[in-house]
């Protein structure tokens, strides 16, 4: 039952409602069990996923507007499925960090299920109508949750957020509206554009030119394209602990997601046209944001612009238009998904305790709280590329593959990976080695099993896979294979 | 017929190691007792497996069938096939023994050095790890597997170096040993990508190392870009291995627990680099021009750090400065197309330095100091001749015989080695040779001042206050109990036999020029090192308080010495002045262009559009009636005008 991935959570949100409010650990029992289920169900797809077909499977389908060519269709194939799985382990565990909120926790919860629904129906849906309502309807609980629960200038850092993905995702509404009614099919069904455009060879070169960039600019928005990146930081640093999580871990994927799926796919000759300028954004991305990391005070800013350099590795991997690449760039999207979210669920732990996140505010956790420290060097490690972790593989999968295309850009990026290790060793050594400081006797380390699982279970799925990265490549790779010219 | 090799003792001999790093982490770290000696029992079965391959790897060697290798397809996509596996030749035979058994001496003697630490298991993990990491270098049979555990081992240094991380200089040397070495990984990588880039497009995309041998002339590389492959290879090699310019990080990196120092600086990570230049040596083959550059840059590192080795007080700078001079030797020797004796001098210099390292940890466990000067003054207090000698007579003796070895004695180890590479150089260019010859005399000076200011002192000098105050704290000095002494003893054996063992006939004999051992060579090079121990000795006996002060005319050169050639200050202004803007820069732009200026500013503007379209919301019918009329005309007019054309 693939419907029901974004129905549990959904179902869940609705619930939730029904329980009245001092119903605490009810409520939070109705979110662990709703994201517990779904990650075992994305679980079960993945076991039972057949390698080798690069189509889509388990595909269902419920006609809706037959006269719109509308309908609730579903299936996965290797790069959603890949996605799906990211998100199961970044929404459990953000379930785990979602119920430690202490105010108006029924309205947060409640929030929390719908936002995790809707990106579980963004990566699910085959439909074009549907896939752009759900990913409206991700944005929905978002302003909300920053603006209410969030912390220092949230109500700007909202604001940007909203606006920003808002209005890239009107720039590449109108180009889908532009693509929909090119194509005179009058269906919204992927599967059938696709297989309509197999046949005929593909869109007009033209036309394909054209269309592209409304595509990947408006998409580019969401994946923070330099220099359309900016909502980024500021919005992760106003969020609270969860929405980080799951935007800067999920979230920020469906930018390229989008691209890989719509761009890539339909218009393979526009996206050629553009790689380049694509490859340079990515470029400047990377270093860029990484200069400017180094300049940060406040972690999660630094976090922040280090997902915009490391999105910059995805959206090359894309540009490069090479199965190697973009299988990597998927797997990237992956290993840097959870990787952002582990980061921001440590940061949001000790934020939680003594409402600071300075890089120099803290020293000494080593000592101090070992448990969380040894996971925020991990963390870091894994950012920055170290072998053992999935985040390294993905990486030079891209290299490997975007270097008989756009071997300037890769020298740069490259060059990316030492910059990540200059910010990333530096708040390592500020915040968990040096003496102790006497500022934080009371911290408590993460003690309960219910608080050590978020960490085990996003550092355990970078490890597993970056040790066998098979297991997922074998899965990613024959889609790739297949979408491209 | 002869049978193959069993593959299966190295991968046990390459695991082992890693599974006992995460069992202690697991598990163990409530347990460093245990932990300690589940560690060291597993680096003494590597070594044990090493052992038991050698009968038939010797076989294999007689009959000309190694190089072998066993690989499992690690990472397969499409035309690309990353492997990981075991490339077993002499070369690797030759390494494993050396991690493996210098390892384990090294884990046994840690058991006491460090057993008063309270992250004694994590330390014990950090170790294992850490040969882990070295024997995967070894083992690898193609260029991204050495890739990863290259990185490994820059983690592994990262956590030991930085071992005792509530300490700032030692957090922050692990950091600048992993930055720096990254600048090389970097580079590394670059190499690695244009190689493969070529090999793809001649048809065989390959990692691994022995194909891309056979595949080198076939695919027609571009002498230009063979050079810079070769380079980028080469950088790598430089970080790990601390060439200049990237030696800065070595030093430092003293800052680790001693035994981690003799680690890094005997058996692994430095040796790495060099390992990997006789590894790859085939690509260097393929370009004089890279060849040159590394000759020189190994003979530049061998000259300068001798001679900042020279004004070092630290026992364990000045062991570190003498590492970087001989690494440059090995780098300089395969620079010069022998990897026979890069490799022949990676060994004994393994025992010998592994020895004086593990010694000096010895010193300093029993005299609480690194200061030579304070070393010498705490033992000298009862005025018996040779003080040390009689309180800790093994670390002492064991710690000249690695003197002499190092400064290349007959017929010590290091005499062997050093006279391979110093014939090697002598056929090479005129003034790399001459490089090599100074830095014979300036090796034997450091080291005889070294044992001169330690074990024979005159305690005619007088010690500075501060330093009386530190002799007099120092308590009781002895040795410290068979697992400390016996790893020196059997160093020392080697550092003494080492060069008779059949070492040379263990690698391939890719570029076996024979060489006539020329007696005047031996001769001057002995009398250049013996010229250098007793000026030494003779100046620090008698002038103990240093010379600088007597002799104004070196005491510019000494600044520049004692500055050490002003690199890690280049290197902090450039990331001050250059780093730091840069990174402020990106900051500004962000903060001022993209969020002030076009962010903002739009939304500046779209206020500033509403707030002005607000006041045509008059509210006065009679407006927007005119503005409808207005607007119904030109739309009126419009299409008449377009319904003419």
């Amino acid at each position: 039952m693939i419907f029901s991935l974004p129905w549990i959570p959904l179902l869940g949100a609705i619930t939730i409602l029904c329980i009245p409010k001092n119903r605490i650990a009810l409520l939070k029992s109705v979110v662990l069990a709703s994201c517990g289920l779904s990650f075992l169900i994305t679980l079960s797809y993945l076991f039972r996923f057949e390698i080798g077909n690069s189509g889509f499977q388990f595909v269902e389908r419920l006609v809706w507007l037959p006269a719109l060519g509308i309908q609730y269709q579903a299936g996965l194939d290797g790069i959603n499925m890949t996605l799906c799985l990211l998100h199961a382990f970044v929404s459990l565990a953000g379930a785990f960090v979602a119920c430690n909120t202490a105010v108006r926790t029924k309205e947060y919860l409640f929030f929390y299920l719908v936002l995790v629904g809707s990106i579980y129906g963004v990566f699910t849906i085959l439909d074009l109508f549907f896939l752009y309502l759900y990913y409206e309807m991700t944005l929905i609980p978002l302003y909300p949750m920053i603006i209410i629960w969030g912390s220092k200038n949230k109500e700007y850092g909202a604001m940007k957020l909203t606006l920003f993905i808002t209005a890239g995702a009107v720039v590449a509404l109108f180009g889908i509206l532009l693509f929909y009614h090119n194509l005179g099919l009058e269906t919204f069904d992927l599967i059938q554009i696709r297989e309509v455009l197999r046949q005929a060879g593909g869109l007009n070169h033209a036309f394909q030119k054209f269309l592209t960039p409304f595509l990947l600019l408006g998409f580019g928005v969401i994946a923070s394209l330099w220099p359309l990146h900016s909502w980024s930081p500021i919005g992760y640093a106003a969020a609270p602990t969860s929405v980080s999580m799951l935007h800067a871990g999920v979230l920020k994927k469906m930018g390229p997601y989008f691209v890989i799926r719509l761009a890539v796919t339909f218009l393979p000759v526009g996206t050629l046209y553009w790689a380049p300028w694509l490859a340079g954004l990515a470029a400047i991305g990377i270093l860029y944001a990484g200069m400017a990391a180094i300049w940060q005070k406040d972690l999660k800013f630094m976090v922040g612009f280090s997902s915009v350099s490391h999105m910059g590795y995805v959206l090359l991997g894309i540009a490069a238009m090479n199965p190697i690449a973009l299988s990597g760039a998927v797997f990237l999207m992956f290993s840097h998904g959870i990787m952002a979210a582990c980061t921001f669920a440590l940061i949001g732990f000790l934020y939680e305790q003594t409402h600071v996140r300075g890089v120099d505010d803290f020293g000494g956790l080593g000592k101090k709280v070992p448990f969380v420290a040894t996971c925020f060097v991990m963390a870091a490690l894994a950012s920055l590329g170290l072998p053992g972790f999935s985040n390294f593989v993905s990486e030079l999968l891209v290299f490997i593959g975007s270097w008989p295309r756009f071997p300037g850009v890769v020298v740069l990026a490259v060059f990316g990976i030492l910059v990540t290790a200059i910010y990333l060793l530096r708040a390592v050594q500020q915040v968990c080695y040096g003496p102790v400081n006497p500022r934080w006797t009371e911290l408590q380390d993460a003690a309960q099993f219910s608080q050590k699982l978020p960490f085990v279970l996003l550092l355990g799925a970078l490890l597993v896979f970056g040790f066998w990265p098979h297991g997922l490549l074998r899965v990613i790779q024959p889609t790739v294979g297949a979408i491209l010219p | 017929m002869v049978e193959g090799i069993n593959f299966s003792f190295f991968w046990l001999t390459l695991w082992i190691p890693f599974l006992i790093a995460v069992f202690i982490l697991f598990f163990l770290i409530k347990f460093p007792r245990l932990a300690s000696a589940l560690a060291t029992l597993g680096m003494f079965i590597s070594f044990g497996l090493t052992l038991l391959a050698l009968p038939q790897f010797y076989r294999l060697h007689h009959h000309h069938l190694l190089p072998l290798e066993s690989s499992l397809t690690w990472i397969s996509l499409g035309s690309i096939q990353i492997e990981f596996g075991i490339l077993i030749n002499g070369l690797t035979i030759l390494m494993l023994l050396i991690v493996t058994g210098v390892g384990s001496l090294i884990f046994l003697y840690s058991m006491t050095y460090m057993e008063k630490d309270e992250g004694y298991a994590r330390y014990f993990a950090s170790l294992s790890l850490f040969a882990f990491s070295m024997i995967g270098i070894v083992v690898s049979n193609n260029f991204i597997q050495v890739f990863i555990f290259w990185e490994l081992v820059g983690l592994s240094s990262y956590l030991l170096i930085g071992f005792w991380y509530q300490k700032p200089e030692a957090s922050t040397a692990g950091k600048k040993a992993f930055l720096t070495t990254r600048v090389g990984d970097v580079g590394m990588m670059l190499g690695i990508l244009t190689l493969f880039g070529f090999l793809l497009q001649s048809g065989l995309g390959t990692f691994n190392f022995l194909q891309t041998e056979q595949n080198l002339n076939d695919a027609a590389i571009p002498a230009g870009w063979m050079t810079l492959i070769a380079l980028g290879i080469f950088l790598g090699v430089v970080g790990k291995s601390a060439q200049v310019p990237l030696h800065v990080w070595l030093p430092d990196a003293m800052e680790g627990p001693t035994p981690v120092s003799a680690l890094i600086h005997a058996a692994t990570m430095v040796a790495a680099g060099v390992f990997l230049l006789a590894r790859v040596g085939f690509l260097f083959m393929h370009s004089p021009q890279a060849l040159t550059i590394v000759a020189w840059t190994g003979a530049v590192t061998a000259f300068l750090a001798a001679t900042v080795a020279l004004t070092q007080n630290d026992i364990k700078k000045i062991l570190a400065y003498s590492t970087l001079s001989q690494l440059g030797y090995m780098v300089m020797a395969l620079g010069l197309r022998s990897s026979e004796a890069g490799m022949f001098h990676l060994t004994t210099h393994a025992f010998f330095k592994a020895l004086l390292f593990l010694g000096a940890g010895s010193l300093i466990h029993a005299i609480h100091t690194q200061d030579i000067w304070v070393m010498g003054a705490a033992s000298r207090g009862e005025r018996t001749l040779l003080p040390l000698f009689r309180k800790m007579p093994i670390t002492s003796l064991t710690f000249i015989i690695a003197t002499l070895a190092l400064m290349g004695i007959p017929p010590l180890s290091g005499y062997h080695s050093k006279e391979e590479i110093l014939t090697v150089a002598h056929h090479g260019p005129t003034p790399i040779f001459w490089f090599a010859m100074v830095t014979v005399f300036l090796t034997a000076f450091y080291m005889g001042r070294l044992v001169t200011v330690v074990f024979f002192g005159s305690d005619k000098g007088r010690l500075p206050p501060a330093l009386e105050h530190a002799v007099s704290h120092s308590p009781s000095i002895h040795e410290s109990g068979w697992r400390m002494t016996f790893p020196l003893v059997i160093l020392a054996i080697f550092s003494v036999i080492g060069g008779y063992l059949p070492i040379r006939e263990m690698l391939p004999d890719r570029s076996h020029f024979e060489m006539a051992h020329g007696h005047a060579l031996e001769l001057i090079s002995l009398a250049f090192a013996l010229s250098g121990f007793f000026i030494a000795f003779f100046l620090y006996r008698f002038f103990p308080s240093g010379i600088s002060p007597r002799f104004a005319a070196v005491r510019a050169p000494l600044f520049v010495l004692e500055k050490k050639y002003f690199f890690d200050a280049i290197y902090d202004f450039f990331i001050k002045n250059v780093q730091d803007n840069v990174a402020r820069l990106s900051d500004a732009v962000e903060r001022w262009v993209i969020v002030r200026g076009a962010v903002n500013g739009t939304a500046f503007f779209t206020r500033f559009l509403g707030d002005r379209l607000r006041k045509l919301q008059t509210g006065m019918v009679q407006f927007y009636a005119l503005l409808f009329a207005g607007g119904f005309t030109l739309i009126l007019f419009i299409w008449i005008l377009g319904g003419r054309a």
